[in-house]
């Protein structure tokens, strides 16, 4: 089960290793990568690896083939179902959607061309979003008759805040790079082209911090934290943890002793 | 007289207007000579609106909600405050009026765009910051000047204002009570979009005609999961998986799908 | 003076009280090592935070800031010795009390940030109602960088100030950013010449110390613990506007109004 990484151009989603980061590219590009089935079964059991069999990856970049990140869903695919189907059909993205938020690695977004929909929905999930100034964002669906999916509803709202995500869901109405960065949505926003560079330095950025404390904190943001006491109780939960971390207790020792910490996870 | 101008003269004496121009109803607060002051009798009578048009009128697609006399409301009336002080049971609910009325704003099955001229204080920014949308004239002003007359910051808030701009400066907002231009408003995103001053109600019944070609059950299912959708990772999950089903059922959907696959115009009939 | 109380004042002053009118202003005051927080700070400032909360008829407003040059460089690391589990819970709880007291505490918070608000400072800072920042400020959560993950309550006072997707960001990678950045992204509310957030604070105060104390008091409770869901903000109004309408201080505002006087408010 070691070589799993696939560049090959008929891989729908390709990953390849780049040091400690874990590039994966959605590849569907005659399709504008949509999100089809294939699509996600594929992203899930790779993001699955990635997240929490795969040692030497300590960050993730996800990015869109031919010069696109994500179109949504794949219409052709959209023929009428039973109503359990519909259900059953669901749970996968919210799986994706659950990996990304709740995992224990960074999830860093490089966005060039269309995020439409689905493709709106994951780059919303994601920890840290580099976007081209001329991506085109759009939350689609309503257009459709469908109501966001993937999670979008709460990744969405944690970025942009509840009022602008209630509009963008509401007015479908597309915006660009520029705006996904005044508005929160994205992190960054770069040259068009410049995006998987920009992305590829800020994985780097997390993968040289300790990597068990980078998970707590992921897992603590994942709880929603609505209120002051939801704060708290991850703190108290978690701090003491952190607190009897090889990680912690070296960088402790490296601050007395005036030298850089060297970190290895428990 | 016309049977028209029968009607428009019967309607300017309206506390609130109502109005339609195509699928969106426009409704227009009228109390000018107090700046559209939000008193009892103009809250009474714009639940009143909302409820019909909310849930007796499927004609309307969407609301446009504005003021008359170049100002949107310039909040409560504080000469009737000042006049009367009702004892506490009879108070929590002239408050309950208030929380009804931004329900159905808020959590209501058909999009509400604010057009916003001049004066926008105290409570009418409750009611903007309700809205789905909010259409501001370049030139309108912007003051949740509760606090400084000794009130809580009302109509619902509390909790819409922090939606829009984010807690810090919602708190910041409502704690100083400072006026702020409409230029800032955008900035922090309690407005959407600017517009010419005089001009705002075109944007907006521009705005809201675009929701009217949308399906209306997609629209008033989506309306309703925002309310609680992004409390938590749970809530949102459960709310996809419970109602994307049902969207997908509709004969909208399916329209929706076809014409695209068709590459024409869908046409909706809200089933 | 007793021993006791000699002993009393050197404790003490870690944490400084000084008034200026209504307004109170709260020392950090560790200044050689840039206001660096141990526990017995912490429960010196939580314990004072409370007192003049609760217990101080002379002060409607507080300010918030540090000795010297700076801020607050964090938690004292030299203070981070190996504890059993339930004290580290003890401890992390006790920190945040203060957090509670600022946030939900009648008298409206204005902090004065120079120099760095690193890491439990930088918590600080971002707990008060309104933080004034020198250009020259240096913000930044540390934490990640010694291993840990970010307390004193950050991780719900950062993203409401900044949103959630910038504060991931500082919070993840201890990113550092200037007065400037912080008051771009809503960090900060303003930024001041560097050596005048003091004074700037203390003028901010002021105007809220003017305002009806018992609204501010109501708001401040209804913003922190109720109007975290839209029927708990709802909830709150009902509760908490028929009081206000029958207060004292409302009468006087509406008077004022009608009249065209400006009004004195006495807090009932």
């Amino acid at each position: 089960m070691s070589e799993e990484t696939s560049n090959d151009a008929a891989e729908i989603v390709q990953v390849r290793q780049d040091g400690a980061i874990a590039i994966v590219t959605l590849n569907y590009p005659q399709r504008r990568n949509a999100f089809s089935m294939k699509m996600r079964e594929t992203l899930y059991a790779q993001l699955y690896r990635l997240m929490h069999h795969e040692e030497s990856c300590r960050a993730i970049v996800l990015t869109g083939a031919g010069n696109t990140f994500c179109a949504g869903g794949d219409i052709s695919e959209m023929q009428p179902r039973k109503v359990l189907e519909y259900r059953q059909r669901n749970e996968l993205p919210l799986d994706i959607f659950r990996l990304m938020v709740e995992g224990p690695k960074a999830v860093v977004a490089a966005v060039e061309g269309f995020a439409f929909g689905a493709g709106l929905s994951l780059a919303a999930a994601c920890d840290h979003v580099v976007t081209s100034s001329a991506a085109r964002y759009a939350s689609a669906f309503v257009k459709v008759g469908l109501l966001p999916d993937t999670g979008l509803y709460w990744s969405l709202s944690q970025r942009v805040g509840g009022g602008l995500a209630r509009e963008l869901m509401l007015s479908a109405r597309e915006f660009n790079g520029v705006e996904a960065g005044e508005t929160g949505l994205a992190n960054q926003v770069v040259e068009p082209g410049e995006s998987l560079n920009a992305a590829l330095k800020v994985a780097q950025q997390y993968a040289e911090l300790p990597s068990v404390a980078t998970a707590h904190l992921k897992a603590a943001l994942a709880t929603g934290i609505r209120t002051l006491d939801d704060a708290i109780e991850a703190e108290v939960n978690l701090q003491p943890i952190l607190r009897r971390s090889r990680e912690h207790q070296e960088a402790v020792s490296a601050f007395m002793e005036k030298r850089k910490p060297v970190f290895v996870a428990d | 007289m016309s049977i028209e101008q029968k009607e428009k003269a019967a309607g300017a004496d309206e506390i609130v207007q109502v109005r339609r121009e195509g699928d969106v109803t426009v409704v227009t607060m009228n109390y000018p000579e107090r700046r559209n002051a939000f008193s009892m009798k103009m809250r009474l009578a714009l639940t009143e609106v909302f409820q019909r048009l909310m849930h007796d009128d499927p004609d309307t697609r969407a609301i446009v909600l504005t003021g008359a006399g170049g100002h949107f409301c310039a909040g409560g009336d504080l000469s009737e405050m000042h006049a009367t002080t009702p004892p506490l049971l009879a108070l929590r609910e002239r408050i309950a009026v208030g929380v009804r009325l931004f329900k159905l704003i808020y959590t209501g099955t058909k999009p509400v765009v604010a057009a916003v001229e001049g004066t926008c204080y105290g409570a009418g920014v409750s009611l903007a910051a309700a809205c789905d949308v909010v259409v501001s004239a370049d030139t309108a002003k912007y003051s949740c000047a509760f606090s400084k007359v000794g009130l809580l910051p009302d109509t619902g808030i509390l909790w819409t204002l922090p939606q829009k701009v984010g807690g810090g400066k919602a708190r910041e907002l409502m704690l100083r009570g400072d006026v702020i231009d409409a230029a800032e408003a955008r900035r922090l995103g309690l407005v959407s979009e600017l517009a010419a001053s005089g001009s705002a109600l075109d944007a907006a019944i521009e705005a809201a005609a675009r929701f009217a070609s949308y399906p209306p059950v997609t629209l008033a299912l989506l309306k309703a999961s925002l309310v609680n959708a992004g409390n938590s990772i749970e809530d949102a999950c459960r709310l996809e998986t419970d109602l994307n089903p049902l969207t997908r059922q509709t004969s909208d959907h399916t329209e929706a799908v076809t014409a695209f696959m068709e590459k024409r115009k869908p046409v909706f009939t809200g089933a | 003076m007793s021993e006791k109380q000699t002993a009393e004042n050197e404790v003490t002053s870690l944490i400084e009280v000084t008034r200026e009118g209504p307004v109170a202003i709260v020392t950090l005051n560790n200044p050689k090592r840039r206001n660096a927080m141990g526990r017995q700070m912490r429960q010196l400032l939580r314990d004072t935070m409370h007192r003049l909360m609760v217990d101080d008829p002379d002060s409607r407003a507080i300010v918030l800031t540090g000795a010297g040059e700076h801020f607050c460089a964090g938690a004292d690391i030299s203070e981070m010795t190996k504890r059993t589990i339930l004290q580290s819970r003890e401890i992390l709880a006790e920190s945040c009390v203060v957090v509670r007291e600022m946030q939900a505490g009648p008298k409206p918070v204005v902090a004065a940030v120079e120099g760095v608000a690193f890491g439990a400072g930088l918590s600080l800072a971002v707990a008060t109602d309104y933080v004034v920042a020198a250009s020259t400020a240096r913000f930044c959560a540390a934490f990640l960088r010694v291993g840990l993950i970010p307390d004193t309550g950050i991780l719900w006072t950062l993203p409401k100030r900044i949103g959630m997707a910038r504060a991931r960001e500082m919070l993840s990678l201890a990113t550092e950013i200037d007065g400037n950045k912080a008051v771009k992204i809503h960090l900060a509310n303003e930024v001041v010449e560097p050596g005048t957030a003091r004074a700037k604070a203390i003028e901010v105060a002021r105007g809220l110390a003017d305002l009806p104390p018992l609204g501010m008091a109501l708001l401040k409770d209804a913003l922190t613990n109720a109007a975290t869901t839209m029927e708990g903000a709802l909830k709150a109004e009902i509760d908490y506007q028929p009081i206000l309408r029958r207060s004292k201080d409302h009468q006087a505002a509406c008077k004022a109004f009608m009249e065209k006087t400006t009004p004195v408010f006495t807090g009932e």
